[in-house]
């Protein structure tokens, strides 16, 4: 049992070393942070809300630049690409969030955010699954082996407008203008930013299906432009004092090893079975999206009497004058106090209605079903991960002692 | 001078135990995977 003293929370240090470890290799094999399983994960071994965000960035940094090196070592990685990659990520990010802020400003934008979530990852998942079977199923050149699948009709397209600059992407074997990876990396980052994620589920398939990158160079590029993003964001959040360092250590020690075996077993997966992999988790990923909407709905029933009560509360308004005057917006504010006082929100339910204490927990019932499914998902992919990649060895072993009695 | 100080350390103090974090990731990283290939017989020298 550790303790940590920034959000004053007592959890199991393996538990956070088993959660690293599964992230660590989903997070080498698809080339994404992870803080789509890690952030709710953390949620419900009791780590507040605004820490596990903080923290899961800080380990997402250092589990990436473990993963990235390896990639790199492999020649998965295309640094002019990436480089791109960011310059156009951190655009639409930047606009995504003002888009998000105005629409806060007027109405309920929570739901809306939620829905374009759910729709993305359930859109996303059932086109990434439709082609991989259409592929596997005998629609390529039968002659030859299926080791990913050909550049779609879309990257094509996109390869042949020749708007100067263009640009060598020598490890990804194409040429492409400057502005169409600029354009492509800005969506996806206002997507990003729009819906408050990292955005590596979105960049690995932009990657490959509408620039027309190799799997494991997606996956190797992806990972390299998380380094940079990761990496900010845990910096704006530790000056905000909401990173538990001791955490992310601990985290990191099982997502070091893990993003070894994730990157590894890239090179021993063929690349559309690692779509499929990825078509998979998204889709559990929109799963949990919707036992947070679930979450949601019952949390809709007293939210505006909580939030009413908190802004009345004469401990609130002292904070907000002080420690929490750095904070923008109202809404987050509150957000915030209702975090760091626990105590005081219990006893606020426990004098309410039983309707609303009856919400409150089936609210926290929910966001421990989205927390749980995801648990088993990141446990259950990471094991499949590691068992395909020791078939992997196991196989090249073999053909390699064929060839030598040969 | 003092203002610009006081802003300044926390700034320097978070890069410095990020790097530090940092460093100590690449270590464990850079060590499991040479125990990795060893252990699977595909390289690790």
């Amino acid at each position: 049992m550790i303790y940590l003293p920034i959000s004053g929370v007592e959890i199991l240090a393996w538990q956070l070393i088993l959660l690293g470890f599964t992230v660590g290799v989903i997070g080498g094999f698809f080339g994404v942070g992870g803080a789509f399983m890690v952030t709710p994960a953390l949620n419900v071994f009791g780590f507040p809300m605004a820490y596990a965000i903080g923290t899961d960035m800080a380990h997402i940094a250092g589990k990436s630049i473990v993963a990235t090196a390896k990639h790199r070592k492999f020649g998965n990685v295309d640094m002019r690409l990436g480089i791109l990659m960011i310059i156009g990520t951190a655009i639409g990010i930047e606009i995504g969030a003002h888009a998000i802020m105005f629409l806060e400003k007027t109405g309920r934008v929570d739901v809306v955010v939620q829905i374009t979530y759910m729709v993305l990852l359930f859109g996303l998942s059932s086109y990434m699954m439709y082609e991989y079977f259409k592929l596997s199923r005998g629609a390529t050149d039968k002659s030859k082996p299926v080791m990913d699948a050909g550049t779609s009709g879309l990257a094509i397209t996109m390869q042949k407008i020749k708007i100067p600059p263009m640009v060598h992407l020598k490890v990804s074997g194409f040429y492409i203008s400057v502005w169409i990876i600029l354009l492509v990396s800005a969506m996806t980052g206002f997507v990003a930013g729009f819906l408050g994620v990292g955005g590596g589920f979105l960049r690995m398939p932009s990657l490959i299906y509408v620039l027309g990158c190799p799997t494991r160079v997606a996956v190797g590029t992806d990972l390299f432009e998380i380094v940079v993003t990761g990496a900010y964001g845990a910096f704006t959040y530790a000056m905000k004092g909401r990173v538990e360092l001791i955490a992310a250590c601990v985290m990191l020690i099982g997502a070091a090893v893990g993003a070894q075996f994730g990157t590894l077993a890239t090179q021993y997966v063929k690349g559309l079975k690692i779509r499929l992999y990825f078509s998979v988790t998204m889709l559990l990923a929109g799963v949990s999206v919707v036992f947070k909407f679930m979450a949601g709905t019952y949390k809709a029933v007293y939210s505006s009497s909580l939030n009413a009560w908190v802004k009345s509360n004469a401990a609130f308004m002292e904070w907000a004058k002080t420690e929490g005057s750095s904070i923008a917006s109202t809404k987050v504010q509150v957000r915030d106090w209702i975090t760091l006082n626990k105590a005081a929100v219990k006893g606020w339910f426990a004098q309410q209605s039983e309707a609303f204490q009856q919400a409150k927990a089936m609210e926290t019932m929910w966001n421990n079903y989205a927390g749980y499914l995801l648990l088993t998902a990141a446990a259950g992919l990471s094991l499949l991960i590691i068992i395909r990649m020791l078939q992997g060895v196991k196989a090249e072993k073999q053909l390699n002692l064929e060839k030598a009695n040969n | 001078m003092t203002d610009m100080l006081t802003k300044l350390i926390p700034f320097l103090g978070i890069a410095a135990v990020f790097a530090v974090m940092m460093l100590f990731t690449m270590a464990v990283g850079w060590a499991s995977g040479k125990l990795i290939r060893k252990v699977l017989g595909i390289g690790g020298k």
